[in-house]
């Protein structure tokens, strides 16, 4: 019981000095602006956990930051995954427009959200409300780890370079939110997990994104040796592939 | 009853669902790390010394149907067949070797493009989108030269997907082209 509460100070700390690093990272990078939404993310995971060292817990106050912080986080990771759409994909005039939407539909269920966190103070239906902010919770987690899949795809099979800040975004998202899934569901329905192991999975899980997020905000990357472009004859066996397949053809 | 073993049954689903998608996710993430510490060591230098030095005209020769009419009417049958899947043997052979080298060509260029440089990264995803359009090619390539394998001196045609084919690799290719990164 000490040494999980122990451990769990010590986890709790150890995203406190993260979140400082990689807000730092990013202002020294002068990302600010090109990553508003991810550092308003960090900043404010990082305002919510400072303040609630200071808060008795448990209490109605403790609850209450944790959980208005809770749903604040949660929309701003999902603007974090459209910011990181600008960068990952090229900037098609179709894309831009479904990015906007998705925006502005993103932007709507932020108000939605909000406005059912104060209607959960308000009337008798508060833990029904609860209830659905955690399935919101647990549904943008969803959609980070298919995020992270498909982002991993395209710079793989695109030949992407993967030393972006982006990149390293999404990772973190994705790896937080795959870990906190399973364990979610490890506890909740397989009853594999106790009360103090989830706390603790939870915490390791996003100090294990903070990590990912300062190695990428903080390096500098190493020049690689010089790599000039070899003189290559693609072009040649690409006419020579495509007139054999040609043959094949037949021409209606 | 039966309605509780039914929640239970899409509860269990679910749940695996999840379990299997985090495991997928935390692994792509792992091969993305591994796979990318390779391309940061390759060179140049890696490049002349693990390329196959293998001649297009060579290939072009190997599926040429006027060769290949000219062996069919000049040799016994046969020897016309065994000789024809020799060289559609080695053709496929070729192709296989063409497909490593535009793989090593890619991780030549995604090195090249984390140098910064403006020119360079050009040249890389020129490069890439060669390579990767190569690599279309040379799949439809292997299955076609498997048919050839199979039944040889058969006039054998595919219906003409071909505008088709040829407009999701120009798409393709300007998705290449249009990367950007922060």
């Amino acid at each position: 019981m000490i040494f999980s509460s122990l451990l769990t100070h010590i986890l709790w700390w150890f995203s406190i000095a993260l979140e400082i690093a990689i807000v730092f990272g990013i202002v020294r990078r002068k990302l600010l602006f090109a990553l508003p939404f991810f550092f308003s993310y960090i900043l404010s995971m990082l305002c919510r956990d400072i303040v609630l060292v200071f808060i008795k817990y448990p209490g109605n106050l403790y609850a209450r930051i944790y959980w208005y912080g809770e749903v604040v986080t949660v929309l701003l990771a999902l603007a974090v995954i459209f910011e990181t759409a600008k960068y990952v994909f090229p900037q098609y005039p179709a894309l831009k427009v479904v990015l906007k939407v998705a925006r502005a539909l993103g932007a709507i269920a932020g108000l939605v959200a909000i406005l059912m966190m104060l209607m959960a103070e308000v009337t008798p239906e508060g833990d029904h409300i609860f209830n659905l902010i955690i399935l919101a919770e647990r549904s943008v987690k969803f959609v980070e780890v298919i995020w992270l899949i498909l982002v991993t795809s395209v710079i793989t099979y695109y030949g992407n370079n993967w030393r972006q800040c982006s990149i390293g975004i999404v990772a973190g998202l994705g790896v937080h939110a795959a870990l906190t899934l399973a364990v979610f569901e490890l506890r909740t329905h397989a009853n594999f997990v106790s009360d103090i192991a989830f706390v603790l999975c939870n915490l390791a899980a996003y100090n294990a994104a903070a990590v990912i997020w300062t190695f990428f905000f903080l390096s500098t990357w190493r020049s690689l040796p010089s790599t000039d472009l070899p003189e290559t004859d693609l072009s040649e066996w690409n006419h020579a592939v495509t007139a054999y397949t040609q043959q094949w053809y037949r021409r209606y | 009853m039966e309605s509780r073993g039914n929640r239970l049954h899409s509860t269990m689903v679910s749940t695996l669902l999840i379990l299997a998608l985090s495991v997928i996710a935390l692994a792509i993430v792992w091969s993305l790390l591994v796979q990318n510490s390779q391309t940061r060591t390759f060179t140049v230098r890696d490049w002349e010394e693990k390329k196959h030095p293998i001649d297009v005209q060579v290939f072009r020769n190997l599926v040429d149907p006027k060769e290949e009419h000219y062996l069919e009417l000049a040799l016994p049958l046969d020897r016309f067949t065994s000789f024809h899947r020799r060289r559609t043997r080695l053709a496929l052979r070729m192709v296989i070797l063409a497909k490593e080298n535009a793989e090593m060509l890619t991780r030549l260029a995604v090195c090249a493009k984390t140098k910064n440089d403006p020119v360079l990264t050009r040249e890389a995803e020129r490069l890439i989108a060669a390579a990767t359009l190569l690599r279309f090619n040379l799949l439809l390539a292997k299955y076609c030269l498997f048919i050839r394998w199979a039944f040889p001196g058969s006039t054998f045609a595919l219906p003409a997907v071909e505008a088709q084919y040829h407009k999701v690799i120009e798409s393709f290719l300007r998705v290449q082209q249009g990367g950007c990164q922060t």
